[in-house]
């Protein structure tokens, strides 16, 4: 009885030191430790970040982001012009050597009276010549991508946005379409539950960019969804952790028209829930396992909120709450938007790093995503 | 002939999957009534384990409460004793709301007990349980009021002998004189 107890004040300590670690709350004990600073000094950063108006932010951004983003560009650039150009300078050395020596050696040939005619000679430079050039043709095609990184105008933004988020104190991935069906990969899992969750219908998007950080307490994972067959649909999956325990998934799908439903219904391992608030049913379709979980998350208050959020912004938005931590979080929303979000304009790496403009709006959209936080009170200690 | 034969044997197996269908959502509606009954009562008990913690704790605080705490214990264990899902708890459970929610009005008076941090713990574990039962509750009142849909409107009516003891469940509401009495601001302006 006694060692269950002990079991149980153990668990409620490990989960409260869980949920300060995410959140960035830290109390006397843990300010001993480095790495806690950090973490709060990185929270008060980010909340003072996301506060500052566009001229604040043109301060802040010249004079803490713009020195270091200069001069990792130009050593990042110098770095892969210097190997382009070593590669290309051996290139035409070999090409250059094997002809003279072609000539050379013909010559000397030509002047010895024992000598044949000069086709020993193309015995010996021809293999010569076509080896150089295989060997050259080898070492370009690995420079190439590189070169191609570092040419296509996705790649430059991709590049200058990694550099800037990151002293912004957000982490960045660009494309995960590569490493999508990698198993090892932390995005499989949820490529994973895309595919079973908001997109067991239609065909999955892919994950096109990846945004990691935290917006005022809350950690975060943003990413853009890109359908490569309908350039004109937007969506944005979010994934965050809230300190309510789960015990069930639960989930809220956008409603279609009646055969769809049906279908959703059909497919759905899990249980329709029917709750009592009529203009959020006319709007959502909700299934779970457990019924009474659901309605403990999925209060009267909770589905008013959702719904004057989703009017307010007139997107359409799509709920998970898991018991699982895939990854990180265990709330998911998927957003549909008006435009393809956190993109940069076009233009070379130096031009777009000093574009301040340009990741001020990215951090405004981050906002404005991250504000269905505060809309819903998932950020308040209180029932939902 | 033929051809009338092979319509009316098609028209009878449509007929009877379509009255398949209406006993299958009578006899689900009917095992959601009793599902959601049950997990009432989990909740409920979740209340019961947590109360005596509570009522320790609040008092060695409040003096002058124990008449209060008296009914509390007795409710709980009647509460306890009756069947689980009978009129009999369900009877109990809203005394109880009433008492615990006169209890939660009295523990503002004592300014010491809010504070303290065992108590600031139950109390939070005592919301979530209370969630839980409203929780619980929403369920209940959502499946009694689809089987009474299933049950009152033809062709599913036609299965609602099968499903007699649950439509004995009634709505589970607020107790009159409990919560649902008129607030007099004056008690709390003291």
């Amino acid at each position: 009885m006694g060692n269950n107890n002990f079991d149980k004040t153990n668990f409620a300590y490990d989960k409260e030191a869980e949920a300060k670690k995410f959140y960035g709350c830290i109390d006397e004990k843990e300010q001993k430790t480095g790495n806690q600073e950090e973490t709060k000094t990185k929270a008060i950063k980010n909340r003072k970040l996301f506060d500052l108006t566009e001229p604040e932010f043109y301060n802040y951004f010249t004079q803490e982001i713009l020195p270091k983003t200069q001069k990792r560009d130009f050593k990042k650039i110098g770095c892969v012009y210097t190997v382009i150009a070593i590669i290309l300078g051996f290139m035409i050395y070999n090409i250059l050597h094997g002809i003279i020596g072609y000539f050379v050696m013909g010559s000397l040939m030509l002047s010895s009276p024992s000598s044949g005619n000069n086709n020993s000679v193309l015995i010996i430079i021809i293999p010569y010549l076509i080896g150089t050039l295989v060997v050259m043709l080898f070492i370009l095609s690995k420079i190439w991508p590189i070169f191609k990184k570092f040419s296509s105008k996705k790649a430059v933004k991709n590049i200058a946005k990694k550099e800037v988020l990151q002293l912004l104190g957000f982490t960045y991935n660009e494309t995960l379409r590569d490493n999508k069906n990698n198993e090892f990969s932390p995005f499989y899992s949820y490529s994973k539950l895309l595919k079973d969750t908001f997109f067991s219908l239609g065909k999955v998007p892919s994950i096109d960019e990846v945004i990691e950080g935290n917006y005022k307490d809350f950690s975060f994972v943003l990413m853009d969804l890109a359908d490569d067959l309908d350039k004109y649909s937007h969506k944005v999956f979010l994934a965050t952790k809230i300190n309510k325990k789960i015990t069930a998934d639960i989930l809220l799908r956008q409603k279609g028209n009646f055969i769809v439903n049906k279908f959703k219904d059909f497919l759905s391992s899990d249980e329709v829930v029917n709750l009592e608030d009529v203009a959020f049913c006319e709007e959502y379709q909700v299934f779970s396992k457990n019924q009474v979980e659901a309605r403990f998350l999925l209060t009267p208050s909770f589905m008013e909120r959702l719904l004057k959020y989703k009017k307010y912004k007139n997107s359409n938005v799509e709920v998970l709450f898991s018991n699982k931590n895939l990854y990180f979080g265990n709330i998911f929303f998927c957003v549909s938007t008006s435009k393809d979000m956190f993109e940069l304009p076009s233009g070379d790496l130096n031009y777009i790093s000093k574009n301040y403009k340009a990741f001020y709006n990215i951090l405004q959209e981050i906002k404005d995503i991250m504000e269905i936080v505060e809309s819903l009170k998932l950020d308040q200690d209180i029932g939902m | 002939m033929g051809a009338l034969l092979v319509i009316f044997v098609f028209a009878v197996v449509i007929l009877t999957f379509y009255l398949y269908s209406c006993y299958v959502k009578v006899i689900k509606s009917g095992n959601a009534v009793r599902e959601a009954k049950s997990s009432i009562d989990v909740q409920f008990r979740k209340r019961y384990d947590l109360l005596p913690n509570i009522l320790t704790i609040a008092a060695k605080f409040m003096t002058h409460e124990k008449e209060i705490f008296t009914k509390i214990t007795e409710l709980r264990t009647q509460a306890l004793q009756a069947p689980a899902g009978s009129q009999e708890a369900f009877v109990c459970n809203q005394k109880l709301d009433g008492l615990l929610g006169q209890l939660k009005v009295s523990m503002e008076n004592y300014p010491t007990l809010k504070s303290d941090a065992t108590m600031t713990q139950a109390m939070k574990t005592y919301n979530e349980v209370e969630e839980h039962i409203a929780a619980a509750r929403r369920f209940y009142n959502s499946a009694v009021t689809q089987l009474r849909n299933y049950v009152m409107i033809f062709p599913t009516s036609l299965f609602k002998d099968l499903v007699k003891e649950e439509m004995q469940s009634t709505y589970y509401e607020i107790e009159e004189s409990g919560q649902r009495g008129a607030i007099n601001a004056s008690d709390y302006l003291k």
